[in-house]
């Protein structure tokens, strides 16, 4: 087991933790906290993979992920207050104008 | 350091330094001047985007740069697809104005964000890295979720908002964690290179990696197009999102991210070829029947056409399914022509809003021959171009893309998408029959006035469709051209 | 002793990643998130991305997890039901952990191959001034933008979030 074997496997398992959590939990908030769970498993990939490659360029791409993650944080917060003033629950399986 | 600046000429970015700046306008001076200035608003974003559009087409015939700058692609397929964007823009900002100032709700910000997430669009379109790729794409997300939501106190909108974010941001993780694979595998983002490499990739292990990564990015991509079975977004998206985003959304994001997957998979899937193919054909086939299905059970019109553009991806597929060289331009010129079609249907729905109130069942179609023939002209033609019925562009792009089909022996897949063709007859034509069978639900014939802006958008849709249905050879030649360029490439 | 780190780090941040999706108060889980986005940040130095790490900390632990942290204030704690998890959860566990052991079995079997191929990083003398380097002159374009990102959340956000309704 080397360093980049130990990160690769954390970094996937950050991945899938996210997505099974994006699957089975219900609370915007709380889905909004996998999605970022995700994105931090792909950045850890991303830099694991520039480790072993030796070049820069996976980590620039984390750096960017980094502003989109913030970018993406702030509107979907955004929208979860706006969606709050309306009702008083954020809970997603709360909302059948739609059918989900 | 021996890394510099790369030195190129900056009228390859004219176009989105065109709306960049239109955009700035748009959103603060729209804040200094309040609603002193409404009506200028629109026109600054129109006449900005037509701008754009006259220095994308002026590049058409530019030397290809690619080896100057690694990360931004000038060829014909990236200007036809921003010309296709920039129509779909402009169209969309025409459509816009009277839905806008029926609700009160006309703000700078409105066009100001259509312009970035068409910027985005073109950016993703022009990429020849998946960095740039990927950023261009969350530019464009992230506009649409906030365009979706933009009517923040229609509970249908803020939910269709949280939704479309919800979703939409869990899939770019996907999408994101296919690129880091393909990094993996290969060690470089750019797809040129990545295609020199994968072709000499041969260990076990790294074709694993790029078999996750090619399963990673067409469910990621098949979501952002809507594609069977990752279109549950789609119907709730489009019916709850305002009317003209609607159309935005279900034009523009879906012909932006199908030119990423076409590049992406041709150029640095070249070696899986085979296998992305024959996924695609299952998937098309899919799309196809169940998105003409589901459609055929709506009576809101606008959920309809939600389903029916899922339909009309699955028919894009086809194209892509069959091969780069028929297949792939057939899909070319299949996306220019859907975007006219449906625009114009959403436009409809525009214009039967009264108030805010939407008017969205089929029943609200009826009599419309009668309270204004023309109208009721322009919907009969733009449903036979959806359904597929001469001398409609839909037609042609529709036996384009079956023959390529045919030609490379997905025959059973050509008749699905002909049996699927079929069933849309029904439900398009039911709104054909609403118009000109049935009596006016309400007779308040005098309130039906197109808007100036909504006439131009409507007698240009028209005229292309038609235009096309009728001598279709140019826009073929342009498809063919813009299509062999990616082919240089690889 | 690097790959000792390593290894406490990953323990930690799985188990904390696991317990950010298990937790039933919103606030616990953004709690465990910090915990794991640090040993995140902590890898990231163990492997050589110094820079990266001081903006995962500031920016992710710092400005994205107290934006939530505000938000989850802000509605209130909501103490999920026990209806808060969806029906389909075995089969989503399943699906992922089988997922899960099959890409990490091959990209690990994919790095013996890597190994044998990998370079010593660039930039030996000044890692943080090579990595400005390749973002400002190879990725310029992909930093542009990012700015018109950054713009249309900032619009966005105000939008949305301001208290005057669109239809005043």
């Amino acid at each position: 087991m080397n360093l980049d074997t130990i990160t690769l496997i954390f970094g996937t398992g950050l991945f899938f933790i996210g997505i099974t959590g994006v699957l089975i939990r219900r609370n915007a908030i709380v889905v909004l906290m996998c999605i970022e769970l995700i994105l931090n498993g792909v950045n850890l990939t991303f830099i694991t993979f520039s480790h072993i490659h030796g070049n820069l360029a996976g980590q620039v791409a984390a750096i960017f992920v980094i502003v989109v993650a913030a970018a993406e944080a702030a509107v979907g917060l955004a929208i979860v207050i706006a969606v709050f003033r309306r009702h008083p629950s954020i809970n997603i399986d709360e909302f059948n104008v739609l059918k989900w | 350091m021996n890394q510099t600046l790369p030195n190129f000429p900056l009228s390859i970015l004219y176009p989105e330094m065109i709306l960049t700046i239109s955009a700035c306008v748009l959103i603060f001076l729209a804040r200094a001047f309040a609603r002193a200035h409404k009506h200028t608003l629109s026109s600054i974003a129109f006449f900005s985007v037509i701008a754009a559009m006259g220095c994308a087409g002026s590049l058409w015939n530019f030397p290809r740069w690619e080896n100057l700058i690694e990360f931004f692609l000038i060829d014909r397929y990236a200007i036809f697809f921003k010309l296709v964007l920039l129509v779909i823009c402009a169209l969309t900002i025409l459509i816009s104005k009277r839905f806008l100032s029926d609700t009160d709700t006309e703000r700078g910000e409105y066009y100001g964000l259509i312009l970035l997430a068409t910027i985005g669009m073109m950016i993703m379109v022009s990429g020849a890295d998946l960095i740039t790729i990927y950023l261009g794409l969350e530019t464009m997300a992230i506009a649409s979720y906030i365009l979706a939501a933009y009517f923040r106190s229609d509970e249908r909108s803020s939910e269709a908002g949280l939704k479309y974010f919800l979703l939409g941001a869990f899939n770019s993780g996907i999408i994101l964690y296919g690129m880091a694979l393909l990094y993996g595998a290969t060690g470089t983002f750019n797809l040129a290179e990545m295609h020199r490499i994968v072709s000499g990739l041969s260990g076990p292990a790294e074709l694993r990696l790029l078999y996750f990564s090619l399963i990673l990015l067409v469910a990621g991509f098949g979501f952002k197009i809507a594609a069977v079975p990752f279109h549950m977004w789609a119907p709730d998206v489009y019916e709850g999102a305002p009317t003209p985003v609607a159309a935005f959304l279900s034009a523009g994001s879906k012909t932006a991210s199908l030119a990423v997957l076409i590049r992406v998979f041709t150029v640095a899937f070249g070696l899986f070829t085979e296998l992305w193919q024959l996924w695609i054909a299952y998937i098309s086939g899919l799309t196809m029947l169940f998105g003409n299905i589901a459609a055929l059970r709506q009576t809101n019109v606008k959920r309809m056409l939600a389903y029916s553009s899922i339909a009309h991806v699955g028919y894009m597929l086809l194209g892509l399914a069959s091969g780069i060289e028929m297949g792939s331009s057939a899909v070319l010129m299949y996306a220019f022509v859907y975007l006219f079609a449906n625009i114009g249907l959403f436009a409809s729905l525009i214009l039967l809003t009264r108030n805010g109130v939407p008017k969205e069942s089929t029943a609200d179609f009826s009599g419309l021959s009668r309270r204004h023939p023309l109208i009721a002209f322009a919907v009969t033609i733009f449903l036979l171009s959806l359904t597929g019925i001469p001398p409609t562009a839909g037609f042609i792009g529709k036996f384009y893309l079956f023959m390529a089909a045919v030609k490379s022996g997905y025959i059973k897949l050509a008749v699905v998408g002909v049996l699927a063709s079929v069933i849309s007859l029904f439900y398009y034509m039911r709104i054909v029959m609403a118009m000109y069978m049935e009596k006016p639900a309400d007779t308040d014939a005098a309130a039906l006035q197109p808007s100036t802006s909504l006439g131009y958008a409507f007698s240009i849709m028209v005229f292309v469709i038609l235009a096309v249905g009728i001598y279709p050879g140019p826009l073929l030649d342009l498809a063919r051209e813009s299509l062999s360029s990616i082919k240089i490439l690889s | 002793m690097i790959t000792f780190l390593s290894f406490i780090f990953t323990l930690v941040g799985l188990t904390t990643a696991i317990l950010v999706v298990t937790s039933k108060v919103p606030m616990n889980a953004a709690l465990f998130l910090v915990v794991t986005l640090f040993t995140v940040a902590a890898n990231y130095v163990l492997l050589g991305a110094e820079f990266l790490a001081a903006v995962q900390v500031i920016v992710y632990a710092g400005a994205i997890m107290v934006l939530i942290i505000f938000v989850i204030q802000l509605v209130g704690f909501q103490p999920s039901k026990d209806g808060s998890v969806q029906k389909q959860t075995p089969i989503a566990i399943v699906a992922a952990g089988l997922l899960f052991v099959q890409i990490a079995f091959y990209t690990v079997r994919s790095l013996t191959q890597l190994n044998g191929i990998q370079k010593p990083v660039q930039a030996a003398v000044d890692h943080t001034a090579s990595f400005s380097q390749t973002l400002f002159t190879k990725y310029l374009l992909p930093f542009e933008t990012a700015s018109i990102l950054l713009l249309v959340a900032i619009v966005g956000t105000v939008l949305l979030a301001q208290h005057k309704g669109i239809r005043e």
